[in-house]
């Protein structure tokens, strides 16, 4: 008897309790692990991530002062970090970045005996415990990389896959990469970061094409109210861009078709009336499943709707004012109230003149991040 | 329920007969579902046979293992993927396998004590024997796998370079 001999099953729980680099090594043992089974032993992750970084990352800044290197967006001067692996058109390093050890890739060069670095292209694999990097060139990166993992990883499932697009030239070669990528690993729950509006018809083939998996999307970009009313049911749907149209209602976000279980508007620009409201918190409080719905809003809405049920600014914990029940007070910062099945948490931020509601009919789901 | 008087005769696959209380048996999905079907009467306390395919000296390991753990709480917890730690097994469990390797074929038992947690769907038993076979080869190297898993390479120098190189794209 040999490893090769044991069931099936038996060989995906082992796989299971091996890394990715364990099993790369495993590949090279003999031809019946490197060629004949390991498609059907890749196992199963956690957690997955793709995310296609631009050229232009922001988020590095150049510490060389007296650089002239205009020609380079995002440069910035390495100091003391260590070279990994020599790549033919670009050298990967560690560097600190947020105070978190991040592998990125970056081309390098020299000038006045200082390295100079230009943040590539790059798409960043997370399989499981495996991280890479991939310079990012044409689309035919994406068939390479597409290859390869069907080639190494087919069979593998994710609970959770991650992907993040920083790059707005190449979103759709990228979400054609997803849709093929979705056919070749099983993945329970998408995870879309960073997506724009102009993606936003790819996106939704994806969500349609895979009904009955779990899908969170964050919309980073300026958010369309067509598009943003178009979005088929999400677990969960994040907007943190401003509405590009002034002011957007926040009911017929919540209460069209797609019922997202999760609602998260992050910015203060959204548009509510107190009838709006109270038709939000007996939607939430009769719903059978947990419901939740953030979303930020100027001052106005929030006075608005505490004068019109008489909840005063004095209002203290377990004091009633009609159906609601006051839970929590912090005074001219937050309101917690009870209202029949629904918690209704008001945040107010004087200073910048507005505020935040969560309503939700779950205790936990109160604090939505 | 527990069953502590019930006791259940198992015949294995060279003839043997053990008989085990069902306090034991309770962890074997298999062992479980073959009296299920008997329809047998719990309460009668009977002696019930059941044909195992696992051979007389794998399951007194296997008997071994379930009578140190045969309080361990079911249905087996199976824990989530960003749990698939190997490192974690009981001091007792690894004693019990350590005591294997006295033996001249180690790897063969471990190899038919996993087989038989499968076959007898124990899953603490199958999810410790896969640790530790894990463990076995878990930051070797290629050369050290081949001879843990007494594997011949069998590659072409083109097939390993093709392989290399593809590792080699993952290992950035």
């Amino acid at each position: 008897m040999d490893i090769l001999s044991l069931p099936d099953l038996v060989l995906r729980r082992l796989m299971r309790k091996m890394t990715i680099k364990d099993r790369l090594n495993l590949r090279l043992t003999c031809r019946a692990c490197g060629l004949g089974r390991r498609h059907t032993h890749a196992g199963c992750f956690d957690y997955g991530r793709i995310s296609h970084c631009t050229a232009n990352n922001p988020a590095i800044r150049c510490k060389a002062e007296t650089c002239t290197c205009k020609e380079w967006h995002g440069h910035a001067l390495l100091e003391g970090s260590k070279i990994i692996t020599r790549g033919s058109d670009g050298l990967i390093y560690n560097v600190s970045y947020n105070q978190r050890n991040r592998r990125m890739v970056y081309s390098v060069r020299e000038q006045d005996g200082m390295k100079h670095i230009k943040i590539e292209s790059a798409l960043s694999i997370a399989l499981g415990d495996a991280s890479f990097n991939l310079l990012y060139s044409s689309t035919d990166d994406f068939e390479q990389l597409h290859n390869l993992i069907k080639r190494l990883f087919s069979g593998i499932s994710f609970n959770k896959f991650e992907f993040k697009l920083d790059d707005p030239n190449s979103g759709e070669p990228f979400l054609e990469f997803i849709h093929k990528l979705a056919m070749e690993i099983r993945i329970d729950h998408f995870v879309f970061n960073h997506f724009m509006n102009w993606y936003w018809d790819s996106v939704t083939k994806l969500i349609v094409d895979y009904p009955n998996r779990k899908h969170n999307v964050d919309f980073e970009s300026h958010a369309v109210k067509n598009i943003l009313l178009a979005i088929p049911a999400l677990e969960k749907l994040s907007v943190s861009g401003y509405p590009i149209h002034y002011m957007i209602c926040v009911f017929p976000l919540f209460s069209a078709n797609a019922t997202h279980k999760t609602l998260v508007l992050g910015q203060d620009y959204w548009q509510i009336t107190t009838a709006d409201l109270m038709a939000i918190m007996q939607v939430v409080s009769e719903a059978n499943s947990k419901r939740s719905v953030q979303f930020g809003v100027m001052i106005r809405p929030i006075t608005s709707f505490l004068d019109d049920y008489n909840i005063p600014e004095s209002a203290q914990a377990c004091e009633i004012f009609g159906e609601f029940e006051v839970c929590e007070v912090q005074p001219k910062q937050l309101k917690v109230l009870r209202y029949r099945n629904c918690r209704i948490r008001i945040e107010i931020y004087e200073p910048l003149n507005c505020g935040k509601f969560t309503i939700s009919n779950v205790d936990e789901q109160l604090y939505i991040h | 329920r527990i069953y502590p008087l019930m006791r259940v005769t198992l015949t294995t696959s060279d003839g043997a007969s053990v008989t085990v209380s069902r306090q034991l048996t309770k962890h074997s999905g298999f062992i479980e579902k073959a009296i299920t079907d008997m329809a047998v009467d719990d309460n009668a306390v009977p002696l019930s046979a059941v044909a195992v395919d696992v051979d007389d000296a794998t399951l007194k390991l296997v008997i071994e293992w379930l009578t140190e753990h045969r309080d361990d709480a079911l249905p087996y917890p199976e824990k989530t993927d960003e749990e698939r730690r190997a490192d974690d097994i009981p001091a007792w469990d690894q004693a019990f396998v350590q005591k294997w390797d006295t033996k001249e074929d180690q790897q063969q038992t471990l190899y038919a004590v996993i087989t038989a947690a499968d076959k007898l769907d124990i899953k603490g038993l199958l999810d410790m024997t896969c640790k530790t076979l894990a463990n076995k080869i878990n930051g070797k190297t290629v050369e050290e796998m081949r001879e843990i898993l007494q594997l011949e390479c069998d590659f072409t120098e083109e097939e390993l370079a093709e392989i290399r190189k593809e590792n080699a794209w993952c290992e950035n």
